[in-house]
């Protein structure tokens, strides 16, 4: 009786951890996208989906449901290994890669095949493009950008008086950045005006061995705001499509001698599709002799004012004692920022060997209202420019934007 | 008021089947995944604790035998997500709180050792079904505007129902001892392990790593037998 105890005894022990042996989990190895070299087009679609399903930032407020284009779009670039390899192969992955990622939110998408490839994008062929930028090409398609050098000479030949002007370029990237200043001669208000062609303020100050030094420049029109000696401030941000992230205090923080929470980040905290950490206030650091600008400010903005800019935009408008107003288009619409690097915010851009490139904001930005911004800043007075009104600026010399924001001004 | 209750209820007479008493302890949780596409990235375990009522069921003819224990307990399960190497100054702490049943079923080895005294090997095989109540995260993470330094943050966790799975289960399996000073008390200290075999994550995307939690614990439990009730015949 007691062997037959012993056995039960036993057999409920062993049946229980066999049973709990059951239930054993699987958890597949991950690997590090730069690991993949991409010798096909399976592989390519690998890279490409798991990249951006990971690293992108918008997935919880994102229309395009990614887990379907997995199941649709797996199997039409299994088959194209099927195919020989030629220019029709490279050119059909790049239109499957277009087509996927068509309608992301992120402004900052940007997809770049190093070969280049044809593509077709809402009913336009693009031939021979390395690029596919949805946002921009879509902004286009609205109007092509107005280029710096015509705002510039319109202001400066029509609309100041103590003009000045000061001009960095960044020899590692080429990019120019000018700062113009000077008091608007129209009207009976004395407005200080200043147009930034895009934010590398501090860089361009901090700059040595500058032909057109911005210092002085910069210097002076702090200095002036500051003191608040003018009626209001116009500043020109059309066409400024952002630069660098140190600019929103550097900036803005002369607006201001308090703190002012002017929106909210967050970043990826994991490969996991929904994995975010939480949003985190953005406060504006107020700059060394910074006082508040009681002053009335108008901001001129454009489709193409976008990435930082958006965000100085919002940082303006989260100044509590200033009367803020944008005057012009619609922004960009960015919602998103590149800052460090695509490790330390677990997101962001990616490299599918050497055969494509995926580039996204890698910090996703909420305005005070925790929205995201992806159809950009509405301007309070809509002031919009078509071919028509871009020829007649052209003849006359008339800023229709420009006119506007120096009317408000003067009311 | 649990203590209190207890107290009253082994003050009388006892029935020699049914105990009930208070189990508490701390635990160390690692966050079981894969992390291996992420860079100076991992999960680290974190101390936890837990407290519970534990209920125990014994069948008085089996001395092999220590009986079905349910203990609906309250337990932190907890994980740091810690950047590594350059990045060692970022990390996210996370406290998950859950409410848990675990039912198990006991075995025993050893006996009395003096008249009224007994001193038992345990061993716990079962499993748990967990809700989870609250979390909470803390951390340090990029500052964008200025790349020198960092942005604390210190809040609630907010529940997201498409990723978060709030009932969870596993397996459980413990090894202790068991010491009885005499019929009505028992003390334990029980080591335990409770893998958890549901993903935190409710399967959301294609091709997602589970993530699952694993519970080692340290607990400590204090029971005593319930009074016989008298029928008035």
């Amino acid at each position: 009786m007691s062997g037959i105890k012993i056995i039960f005894k036993y057999t409920v022990v062993v049946g229980l951890f066999a049973g709990l042996y059951s239930c054993k989990r699987e958890i597949p190895k991950r690997e590090l996208i730069s690991n993949y070299e991409i010798n096909d087009f399976s592989e390519l679609f690998h890279v490409f989906w798991t990249g951006l399903n990971t690293n992108y930032q918008f997935w919880d407020v994102e229309t395009v449901n990614w887990d379907s284009m997995y199941r649709v779009y797996k199997p039409k670039f299994d088959s194209l290994n099927l195919r020989p390899y030629s220019d029709t192969t490279t050119n059909l992955g790049f239109q499957y890669m277009a087509d996927m990622t068509k309608d992301l939110k992120d402004g900052q998408y940007v997809l770049q095949l190093w070969s280049g490839g044809d593509y077709r994008f809402e009913d336009s062929l693009y031939k021979s493009y390395i690029s596919f930028i949805p946002k921009l090409q879509r902004t286009q398609r609205i109007r092509p950008a107005l280029p710096d050098t015509l705002f510039d000479y319109i202001s400066q030949y029509n609309y100041l008086d103590e003009f000045d002007y000061g001009v960095y370029k960044n020899y590692n990237t080429n990019v120019v950045s000018q700062i113009t200043t000077g008091r608007i001669r129209k009207g009976a208000k004395d407005l200080l005006y200043t147009g930034i062609n895009n934010f590398m303020l501090k860089e361009s100050y901090d700059a040595k061995y500058v032909t057109y030094p911005p210092r002085p420049v910069i210097k002076n029109l702090f200095d002036n705001i500051h003191k608040g000696n003018c009626d209001g401030i116009i500043i020109d941000l059309r066409n400024n499509r952002g630069g660098n992230l140190e600019d929103v205090d550097f900036f803005v923080g002369q607006f201001t001698a308090k703190p002012a929470l002017y929106g909210y980040i967050r970043y990826k905290s994991g490969s996991g599709r929904l994995d975010y950490t939480p949003a985190l206030p953005l406060n504006i650091t107020p700059q060394t002799g910074a006082t508040d600008f009681k002053k009335p400010i108008v901001i001129l903005a454009d489709i193409y004012s976008s990435a930082l800019c958006e965000s100085v935009i919002q940082a303006f408008k989260g100044l509590s004692n200033t009367k803020v107003t944008v005057i012009g288009e619609r922004t960009y619409g960015t919602a998103g920022l590149i800052t460090g690097n695509d490790i330390s915010t677990n997101g962001g851009s990616f490299n599918m060997g050497s055969f494509a490139t995926a580039r996204m904001s890698n910090a996703a930005l909420l305005d005070k209202n925790h929205k995201f911004n992806f159809s950009g800043i509405s301007p309070d007075v809509e002031v919009t420019y078509d071919a028509a009104s871009i020829n007649t600026m052209l003849q006359t010399g008339v800023d229709i934007q420009l006119e506007k924001a120096i009317e408000f001004l003067n009311q | 008021m649990l203590g209190i209750s207890t107290a009253l209820l082994c003050g009388n007479q006892v029935n020699a089947q049914w105990h009930v008493g208070i189990e508490t302890g701390v635990n160390r949780n690692y966050l079981t995944t894969n992390t291996s596409d992420k860079p100076f990235f991992e999960y680290q375990p974190s101390y936890g604790y837990s407290g519970g009522v534990a209920i125990r069921y014994e069948f008085p003819k089996l001395s092999w035998f220590g009986g079905i224990q349910a203990v609906p307990t309250f337990v932190q399960k907890n994980y740091r997500i810690q950047r590594t190497g350059f990045y060692s100054d970022m990390y996210q702490q996370t406290t998950n709180n859950f409410v848990e049943l675990p039912v198990m079923a006991q075995f025993r080895f050893g006996g009395h050792f003096k008249k009224e005294q007994s001193l038992y090997g345990i061993l716990n095989v079962g499993g748990y079904g967990e809700y989870w109540v609250s979390g909470h995260v803390k951390g340090r993470t990029l500052s964008p505007m200025d790349l020198e330094n960092y942005l604390p943050f210190d809040e609630p966790y907010t529940f997201n129902s498409t990723k978060d799975r709030r009932f969870q289960w596993g397996g459980l399996a413990g090894v202790g001892v068991q010491y009885s000073p005499n019929k009505k008390y028992v003390f334990s200290l029980e080591g335990r392990y409770t893998p958890s075999f549901s993903d935190m994550q409710k399967a959301y995307s294609e091709n997602q790593t589970p993530r699952y939690n694993d519970t080692y614990s340290l607990l400590l439990s204090v029971q005593c037998q319930l009074p016989v009730l008298k029928h008035n015949k």
